[in-house]
């Protein structure tokens, strides 16, 4: 219970922290206003309005979110450091795995506040315009599929914040610990093309089986970043979605981020800080 | 309180270096309970890889150090410790209360506790009619006086100051000294680390010069005083170092 008072009084001074500085007060108010502006980029369309309005909503929400992973999130520890506030906390009866967990909850809760307000945003920009152009150009909105969808796109996110929590207490700096969390971001976007590229070989000349499931091995790892991306559904009037599928998607989301952060914890906890 | 067993420190190598910095060569001493310690040495001796080996920031690469009894890895002994760092530095964008009531809520303490002691504290180093403004807008010397509040809000046994007159003008500095005055007639333990000497030798029992990473003198002032032949410890901790060759 004391260790979870710890943890919860970090991550409000880590929340607190960044909901007043000033680039993430921007940023939220740049994704406000590109999320405003979609109501005026749908008039571009004359057809299939609701899919066009909802994907373009929910990437306004995964473009903020990988802004703030990438430009606030990898930071954190750094600055921490960097700027000596690290001996301020730390001098407290705080272990270095309570000072993880503390500031990647603290994280977290940031960027659920940042989806959330985007998600409400988004949600009732889709019911106005369903309202205004008619059943003809926007038959169905689904609730639930637009919940599933928000949920996708926050544990895929929260896998990222876990996966640069690692690289913050593998590496010092905030600039070394950007570039290997852009690299993990791009090697997970990426490797779902290369599987499916030696997949085609297979089956074309029976060549590679090795090297494709050594890349199964490595999605593991680097996981699919559009595994979890539901967007489809919430326009769809009957989820085609497998339940079992969509359980075990978020089950292996959390398995992941925990795996992620248990690692940060024994990572950081044996380095010196100076 | 503090005890160092034959300590070394040698930090991991960085790039560019030949060979990787050695900060402390199998230093021993011991601070008791109700003393005050006064750390001193040039720069580099080795007085804040001491001080960080104590709070567990770093780890010795050999020997054996006990704080309150425990090692400094155990997180549990620092509600026992009030740390002041060289350069108070905290999160810009909190207020003093919300940074107090961090620390208090981490040492254990309920809401009543934290709000009287934090009342003492702020109160006593003239911040608490700044308790609400966020810590950006603070001077320096604001920020080392908050730090000072931070190390004595949970009531600790032990203090370990690094610098504690670092940033402040010259009615700062008196306020610390009295202030440091007060808590050694209570009883605390303090370990002292300071460049300025004339502190150091108002405030402490004992004097430990570091220098190079080695022990080059522990004792008591009036010890350094018959050892060096000097009247105060400005000199007298020159001639120590002299001794050791610079």
């Amino acid at each position: 219970m004391n260790a979870w008072n710890r943890i919860t009084a970090l991550s409000k001074i880590v929340a607190l922290d960044g909901i007043r500085k000033h680039t993430l007060i921007g940023l939220v108010l740049l994704a406000l206003l590109a999320e405003t502006f979609g109501i005026f980029f749908i008039d571009f369309f004359g057809y299939d309005i609701g899919r066009v309005a909802s994907d373009f909503f929910f990437s306004v929400m995964w473009l903020a979110g990988l802004l703030f992973l990438f430009f606030h999130a990898v930071q954190v520890i750094a600055w921490d450091e960097e700027q000596k506030i690290i001996f301020a906390i730390l001098a407290r009866p705080l272990s270095r795995t309570e000072y993880v967990i503390g500031t990647w909850l603290g994280l977290l809760i940031l960027m659920l506040f940042l989806e959330l307000l985007l998600g409400t945003i988004a949600w009732l920009s889709l019911l106005w315009i369903q309202s205004n152009v008619g059943e003809v150009y926007f038959l169905t909105l689904n609730g639930t599929g637009f919940i599933i969808t928000l949920l996708g796109l926050l544990l895929t996110q929260t896998a990222v914040l876990s996966a640069i929590m690692l690289f913050s207490g593998l590496v010092r700096g905030g600039f070394p610990v950007l570039i290997l969390s852009l690299a993990y971001y791009f090697i997970c976007s990426g490797l779902p093309v290369v599987r499916e590229s030696i997949q085609r070989q297979i089956s074309m000349n029976n060549e590679g089986e090795g090297l494709a499931m050594i890349l199964k091995a490595l999605s593991f790892l680097f996981p699919d970043m559009n595994r979890m991306d539901y967007k489809g559904e919430v326009v769809n009037s009957l989820l085609s979605l497998d339940s079992s599928a969509i359980i075990f998607q978020i089950a292996f989301a959390i398995v992941y981020a925990l795996l992620m952060i248990a690692l940060a914890c024994h990572a950081y906890s044996r380095r010196d800080i100076q | 309180m503090i005890e160092f067993l034959s300590v070394h420190k040698q930090y991991e190598k960085q790039i560019g270096e030949k060979h990787a910095h050695v900060a402390l060569r199998g230093i021993s001493f011991e601070l008791k309970q109700g003393q005050t310690l006064g750390m001193v040495g040039p720069n580099g001796a080795g007085k804040s890889t001491s001080i960080r080996l104590m709070m567990d920031f770093i780890r010795p690469t050999e020997g054996e150090i006990r704080i309150l009894d425990k090692a400094p890895g155990d997180p549990a002994i620092r509600k026992q410790i009030g740390y002041l760092p060289e350069t108070a530095s905290f999160p810009k964008n909190l207020t003093c209360m919300e940074m107090a009531t961090f620390a208090g809520i981490t040492c254990g303490m309920n809401k009543k506790a934290i709000a009287e002691q934090s009342e003492k504290w702020l109160s006593r180093l003239g911040l608490w009619e700044h308790r609400n403004r966020l810590i950006r807008s603070f001077s320096k010397g604001m920020q080392q006086r908050m730090g000072f509040a931070m190390a004595l809000l949970h009531d600790p046994e032990l203090l370990i100051l690094d610098e504690p007159m670092s940033g402040l003008d010259p009615l700062g500095r008196a306020e610390i000294v009295a202030l440091t005055e007060g808590l050694r007639s209570e009883g605390k333990s303090i370990l002292f680390c300071s460049h300025i000497l004339t502190d150091v030798e108002r405030l402490t029992d004992e004097v430990l010069i570091l220098h190079k990473g080695k022990v080059c003198f522990h004792g008591g002032l009036e010890q350094i005083h018959q050892q060096t032949g000097e009247t105060n410890l400005e000199t007298a901790f020159l001639n120590v170092i002299e001794g050791q060759g610079r």
